[in-house]
């Protein structure tokens, strides 16, 4: 039985009890379905995982009856049964634990479910782990299926609204969009926009280990933190080349260092950037890439489960053939910048640095 | 418009032994002797870093 305080990816230690006083913001970053309910069954919350692995957009799935529109495949004794019967007894707590399968039209999804009522609120949440994916059950009554996102917004594509094959919204944008993007940031924060360019960076990247979640457990049924490196490498780097932001390689030459080097070619990042600049007054400006350098780092944090720094120490915006990043504990972060803004540029100069930096002890 | 395709799961071939991700200097998996410490906590197929064996999260336990 799973135990939802100790999610299986990861380990990010989480109280299933506290679940009503984290943001959606937070939700979203966790790797297992959570949906939240009032007593009578209608959706309040819908996090990301969920809306990957159900193939809906939350925006369609907020306000309707959880059992009647959305997940018809969970009537009856075996799930709605149990919800009903917790929330007329007054449950608090966790109340119910289950097996169950999930049927959408697209397919069918073995899973775990926890029930949860934090105290003293009217409130419930569903916690949902997959254990398996696999084709649609043959035998299951069309009526009977989960809801598919077409269903929800059947005219929604003459609306200006584009999805990708697993009903993800998406947005097309032009190279120049990136070159705005950073147009913007110097003009208005010279010195400060890789700051925000990199928490940008980790927030979404946050958001992609959900989607590489998704991904790894179609493909190989197993987590990102159990298949192999050489696995994990190819989704990242097929992911990020799908979506045009360049081709990732994987160095493992200085893992015995402790150090993770990560190459980028044709970074869009870099590419959309002024060339080969180093600002007087902003030592960093001839490092692209933040925003990528961020998303590498917390999608290896959300594998490790620690936090992680990954910067970029040489970008092709400058002339380099490639951009290159490194990925580190947290604790070395600081030697990293101190060094990048002294002008310390590449990887073997920051190997050396690192050498002689703190680190800390690998936590497993 | 295109109308969005559902096909059916997996989304995605499993990906190939090596796929677009190259995988570089791979010297360490053929010289790496990790330590006791690691010996011990985590599933070890002989005195190898290979990224084609050894999971992500093991791999990743490495970074200090």
């Amino acid at each position: 039985m799973l135990e939802f305080t100790q999610p299986p990816v990861g380990r990010v230690t989480f109280d299933v009890l506290q679940i009503d006083d984290r943001t959606d913001q937070e939700l979203d970053t966790l790797p297992f379905g959570v949906i939240g309910l009032d007593e009578e069954g209608t959706i309040l919350r819908y996090n990301l995982y969920e809306a990957q692995f159900a193939r809906l957009d939350r925006n369609q799935v907020l306000g309707r009856d959880f059992f009647k529109e959305v997940a018809r495949c969970t009537r009856g004794e075996a799930f709605e049964g149990q919800f009903r019967r917790g929330v007329a007894a007054g449950a608090s707590g966790s109340f119910a634990r289950f097996s169950f399968v999930f049927d959408f039209k697209f397919g069918a999804q073995e899973v775990q479910v926890e029930m949860v009522r934090p105290a003293g609120v009217p409130r419930y949440y569903l916690l949902i782990n997959r254990t398996r994916v696999g084709p649609a059950r043959p035998d299951r009554p069309p009526a009977t299926l989960a809801v598919a996102q077409r269903e929800l917004a059947p005219d929604e594509g003459t609306k200006g609204v584009r999805r990708d094959p697993i009903e993800r919204r998406v947005v097309e944008v032009p190279w120049a969009f990136f070159a705005a993007l950073r147009a913007t940031c110097d003009q208005l924060a010279p010195g400060t926009w890789q700051m925000f360019c990199a928490e940008w960076g980790v927030q979404f990247g946050r958001r992609l280990a959900i989607d590489l979640e998704n991904l790894a457990i179609e493909t190989s049924g197993r987590s990102l933190g159990e298949i192999p490196m050489t696995e994990f490498a190819t989704l990242v780097s097929r992911r990020l080349a799908q979506q045009g932001m360049g081709r990732a390689s994987f160095d493992f030459a200085a893992i015995r260092e402790g150090v993770l080097v990560i190459e980028v070619a044709r970074s869009v990042l870099a590419e959309a950037a002024p060339r080969g600049r180093r600002g007087e007054h902003d030592p960093l400006s001839d490092l692209a890439c933040p925003l990528l350098a961020g998303t590498l780092g917390a999608v290896a944090g959300h594998v490790a489960g620690r936090r992680l720094a990954a910067r970029e120490v040489a970008c092709a915006s400058a002339g380099e053939p490639v951009c290159r990043f490194v990925v580190t504990s947290h604790a070395r972060r600081t030697a990293i910048d101190e060094a990048l803004a002294r002008g310390t540029r590449g990887v073997e100069a920051i190997r050396e640095l690192l050498r002689s930096a703190p680190s800390e002890p690998r936590d497993d | 418009m295109t109308e969005p395709t559902q096909p059916n799961i997996p989304v995605l071939p499993p990906p190939p032994a090596v796929g677009l991700a190259v995988i570089r200097n791979l010297e360490a998996k053929l010289a790496a002797a990790p330590s006791a410490q690691l010996l011990a906590k985590v599933p070890w197929d002989g005195p190898r870093l290979d990224p084609d064996i050894l999971g992500t999260r093991a791999m990743l336990a490495w970074l200090r």
